[in-house]
């Protein structure tokens, strides 16, 4: 845009035109309303600008709050306006929308400390490296927000943000109601006691486990959730026996177990409520923040046999959704591309329903339309594809939660990994090669560049 | 200034506004397209266009986009009226798709500007995010040739930003 000379601007606003720059300009640069026409010149000027560099800055953030994370950052380097305006963002925390998904994995051979990032939306790998103690001999449990919950060798639990490096060490695992430390003679930890109860009383012998061994039997999968009306992260954990849950809030020094509900195969929350869904299709909602905390019974039972995996999920439009994922099958199966032996997936006869709350019913939908679905070690996740166009419509994308995932890749037996077709059944790979083929469970993250003491003070 | 032709009403009615750019071109638009601009909306809730409105900000050429964006839109803001008026959906993607493709830099840039001037959120959004799409997967020396930025940091500090997240720039 050119630029105007003090004559020109006089002349833009002869007495009978209605002209809009007195009245509307300020207001949309955020100024204080100009009186004289020197301060108009100098608005006016202030808006001519020609390069790309020199965009006002609210625009500017608005267009570098549209880009996925690593993007931003290289744009955050091209010149100190462009910096600038990203440190803004960031600080405000002003993002669109959360960023596309991507698919974590870690593995010894590539560096103890690196995970790899695979985006699904640029469809390449970062290596992040991560503080200690090292990603690629911990257990991933869970994923939500960003957050990586995981299990060390000491089976004690970190939150972990891959993309911020922000880490915070949980409540210590002797403070779950089924474990108790063992201490040798010098007083130092060496073993922990698993008593496997219920509420309703020991189901088997109690196990004593070394330190790392803990998490193999004990850890299942676990969840952060922010809870906005208590302004704090709550983490919840499905171990076992029998899959029950304890949580713990950030600012606690341990966990409550939360008995007696039993098969619990995954969590969500919303408007304050955890729900969990059994592995009979069972839902219950729980009021984490309430003196005494009731399970109310959203679903019954709605399955004969628990021979598939469950996961629960809001949809953008509000419905709750039900996935039930066939279990693998045995086989002798040879896995084509390795020539490791496998079992047989089933994946591909994944059914989803939708939650009829009043009615109490289950009602199947065949069509995800123009949504997706991301199961696995992850919180579960149901996006649109008008926001996130680099995801394939209609689309589950799956990771491996194999129970015993671990002894898996022990044995070297492939991981269930891929994205499913829901129209014709196809199963497609996420990233080809598989360059995570002996490591631990890969999940699915959302990268979320905010620190944790900004959602909580901001 | 012929104001006989600002007033000039349609047929079906509506009420006619006259959008003049920076550099004198005169537009003669319905209330309903140029109601897309909140601007311009704004101005004639508070009844003040009856004169023409001058946009001393918007080149002619590129309020000729805006104008045939806005008409090519306008079913949308009146999607119940007069529905042999509204463009279908497809029709306005392929629009839309067309325009934003063709543009060039200088043509964009000023296209962002003049979306956020006259206040028009969705032909803002779809400039922006052609901005967007074209930042993405791109290092930051193919930013700057894409958009003729100068690099004004020093190397030192320069090699301190990327150090910050030094796994963003792992090529």
């Amino acid at each position: 845009m050119e630029m105007c000379s003090r004559e020109e601007i006089m002349d833009l606003c002869p007495q009978n035109m209605c002209c809009v720059i007195p009245q509307v300009l300020p207001k949309q640069l955020c100024l204080p309303p100009c009186s004289t026409k020197e301060e108009l010149r100098t608005i006016l000027t202030e808006t001519t600008a020609r390069e790309f560099s020199d965009l006002p800055h609210d625009i500017l953030m608005d267009i570098i709050a549209m880009l996925e994370i690593p993007d931003a950052l290289r744009a955050a380097s091209v010149c100190s306006s462009w910096r600038s305006v990203h440190i803004k963002l960031h600080n405000l925390g002003k993002y669109k929308r959360p960023h596309t998904p991507c698919f974590l994995y870690t593995s010894q051979s590539i560096g103890e400390n690196i995970a790899c990032l695979y985006s699904l939306a640029e469809k390449r790998t970062y290596k992040l490296t991560l503080p200690e103690p090292p990603i690629s001999r911990r257990y991933l449990l869970g994923s939500s927000d960003g957050w990586l919950v995981t299990a060390d060798e000491r089976s004690e639990m970190h939150i972990l943000n891959p993309i911020t490096g922000e880490q915070i060490a949980l409540p210590s695992v002797i403070t779950i109601n089924q474990v108790t430390p063992i201490f040798n003679r010098k007083g130092e930890l060496c073993k922990y006691r698993y008593s496997r109860h219920t509420a309703e009383g020991v189901t088997e012998s109690p196990m004593t486990l070394p330190l790392d061994k803990l998490r193999y039997f004990f850890h299942c999968k676990a969840f952060v959730f922010y809870d906005k009306f208590v302004r704090s992260y709550i983490v919840v954990l499905i171990h076992d026996p029998h899959k029950q849950i304890s949580f713990a809030r950030l600012e606690h020094d341990k966990w409550t177990w939360l008995p007696p509900h039993l098969g619990i195969h995954d969590c969500t929350y919303k408007d304050g409520l955890l729900y969990a869904v059994t592995s009979f299709g069972e839902i219950f909602s729980f009021d984490l923040d309430a003196t005494v905390i009731t399970a109310k019974v959203i679903m019954g039972r709605t399955k004969e046999y628990a021979c598939e995996r469950i996961y629960i999920v809001h949809a953008p439009c509000g419905d709750l959704l039900q996935v039930w994922k066939p279990q693998e099958g045995n086989g002798n199966w040879v896995d084509e591309i390795t020539g490791f032996p496998a079992l047989v997936s089933n994946t591909q006869n994944t059914r989803i329903f939708r939650v009829d709350t009043v009615a109490k019913k289950l009602v199947q939908i065949f069509s995800l339309d123009d949504h997706v679905l991301f199961i696995g070690n992850n919180q579960t996740s149901c996006l649109g594809v008008s926001e996130y166009p680099q995801l394939k419509a209609n689309h589950v994308y799956f990771t491996d939660d194999f129970e015993c995932l671990s002894s898996k890749s022990m044995w070297g037996l492939r991981l269930d990994i891929g994205v499913l077709n829901l129209e014709d059944k196809s199963i497609d790979e996420i990233v080809a090669p598989r360059l995570f083929l002996k490591c631990r469970a890969p999940v699915f993250l959302v990268p979320n560049p905010s620190m944790m003491n900004s959602t909580l003070h901001g | 200034m012929a104001a006989a032709a600002a007033e000039a009403t349609i047929d079906g009615g509506g009420k006619m506004i006259i959008l003049i750019s920076a550099d004198g071109k005169r537009f003669e638009v319905t209330e309903a397209v140029a109601s897309q601009s909140q601007l311009i909306s704004n101005m004639i809730e508070d009844d003040c266009t009856e004169n023409g409105v001058r946009l001393p900000n918007v080149d002619g050429d590129i309020l000729t986009m805006v104008v045939d964006y806005c008409n090519m839109h306008a079913g949308d803001a009146a999607a119940d009226g007069d529905t042999t008026k509204a463009s279908s959906t497809e029709e306005l993607k392929k629009f839309d798709a067309e325009l934003v493709q063709a543009l060039e830099n200088p043509v964009l840039f000023k296209l962002i500007l003049a979306a956020n001037f006259l206040n028009i959120k969705s032909l803002l959004d779809m400039t922006c995010q052609r901005v967007a799409d074209m930042m993405s997967g791109k290092t930051p020396e193919q930013m700057r040739e894409t958009f003729s930025i100068e690099n004004d940091f020093t190397p030192e500090e320069e090699a301190a930003i990327r150090q910050e997240n030094a796994w963003a720039f792992d090529d």
